[in-house]
């Protein structure tokens, strides 16, 4: 397995619409299904050497915070507040040193596009930003 | 001159995913709640949407993000400028750094070293490595090695998801090699599990 020397970082900030108020219950669901796709786009052979991470915050103070490193197993969803919630203000931090930072940009995005598209939502604004200052670390190593 | 230490500083390291955010989350809990200590959080994310920062000040903590890429290459100009304002402007009992997931704790001291006077006590570095990683480790990644070489005490985190105490007992092993002097503790952070004893070996 190649592993690259600096990480690709993938990192949004989103305003999410749902059709209808979701439970604190599906929304969890909605964001471990959410996790479940960016591990598919960030990981080879089922093995992310990095991390995903969301956290969101509803309009009605419900927040959820989402993580996974390493493998599906490793997937952990917890929330805060019981109010059920349609807009949400969503960050997402993507890193992997498996992948090519230009090739996650465009697989991550896909990948939250068909999400909130298969989830009945909108997205109301998508702000992307890339920071990348780590460029003086070892070489490409393999395992 | 006589320094009056004001501020104790612990640096909580550890690769990505490792559970550094957690584990500061149980450990403000149970300083403040038993400790009765003010609490101030540093926090350096990869990527210019902080996470980390949103979830901690969620939970009511005082946090200072800085961001723009990893501590290790920005820390010698931004950490002590914002180690000054935190005091300033609130100053705590204790300060807990969060770098990413790729900094050196190792070059963090160098630069709390040089800002003598300012009355800080660094506590025992901390790295934090998950359990379930054990192929990063065996494939001495780079940045794991380093920030395992800078610990003093080294939590061997999530052991909630690992069944059989001899693949953590194979873990310590590559740890120790690594690692002869530090202390080597497992902890569970999301589950709450052995974050007193944490406590009792920093602050003891």
């Amino acid at each position: 397995m190649k592993i690259l020397d600096k990480p690709s970082v993938f990192a949004a900030e989103i305003n999410l619409e749902f059709s209808k108020t979701r439970t604190i219950e599906e929304l969890k669901e909605v964001f471990r299904e959410l996790v479940l796709r960016l591990f598919e786009v960030s990981s080879v052979n089922d093995k992310l050497v990095g991390h995903i991470k969301i956290y969101s915050e509803g309009k009605n103070g419900s927040s959820i915070r989402a993580n996974l490193t390493g493998s599906i197993k490793n997937l952990t969803v917890i929330t805060n507040g019981n109010e059920g919630e349609s807009k949400l203000k969503v960050w997402i931090n993507v890193i992997t040193f498996m992948i090519k930072e230009e090739e996650l940009l465009k697989c991550v995005k896909d990948a939250i596009m068909k999400f909130v598209e298969d989830n009945k939502g909108i997205i109301k604004s998508f702000g992307l930003s890339i920071s990348d200052a780590h460029e003086n670390h070892e070489n490409e190593l393999a395992f | 001159m006589t320094i009056i230490i004001t501020m104790q500083f612990l640096i909580v390291s550890g690769f990505f995913g490792s559970g550094k955010t957690t584990l500061i989350l149980e450990l403000a809990r149970e300083l403040f709640l038993n400790h009765k200590k003010k609490l101030a959080i540093i926090v350096n994310d990869i990527g210019e949407v902080g996470i980390d920062d949103k979830v901690m000040k969620s939970y009511g903590l005082n946090v200072k993000e800085m961001f723009g890429g990893c501590i290790c290459c920005e820390i010698a100009v931004n950490l002590p400028t914002t180690i000054k304002t935190l005091k300033e402007n609130y100053n705590p009992d204790l300060v807990i750094l969060e770098p990413s997931g790729v900094a050196d704790a190792f070059n963090v001291n160098k630069v709390l070293d040089s800002m003598n006077g300012i009355g800080l006590e660094v506590l025992p570095v901390v790295t934090l490595f998950d359990a379930t990683q054990l192929d990063l480790l065996l494939a001495s990644y780079p940045f794991i090695i380093k920030q395992l070489k800078s610990a003093d005490l080294v939590l061997i985190n999530k052991i909630d998801k690992i069944s059989d105490p001899s693949y953590l007992k194979d873990v310590e092993e590559e740890i120790r090699k690594i690692n002869e002097k530090a202390n080597i503790m497992q902890i569970s952070a999301l589950r709450k599990s052995n974050i007193n004893k944490v406590v009792e070996n920093l602050f003891a």
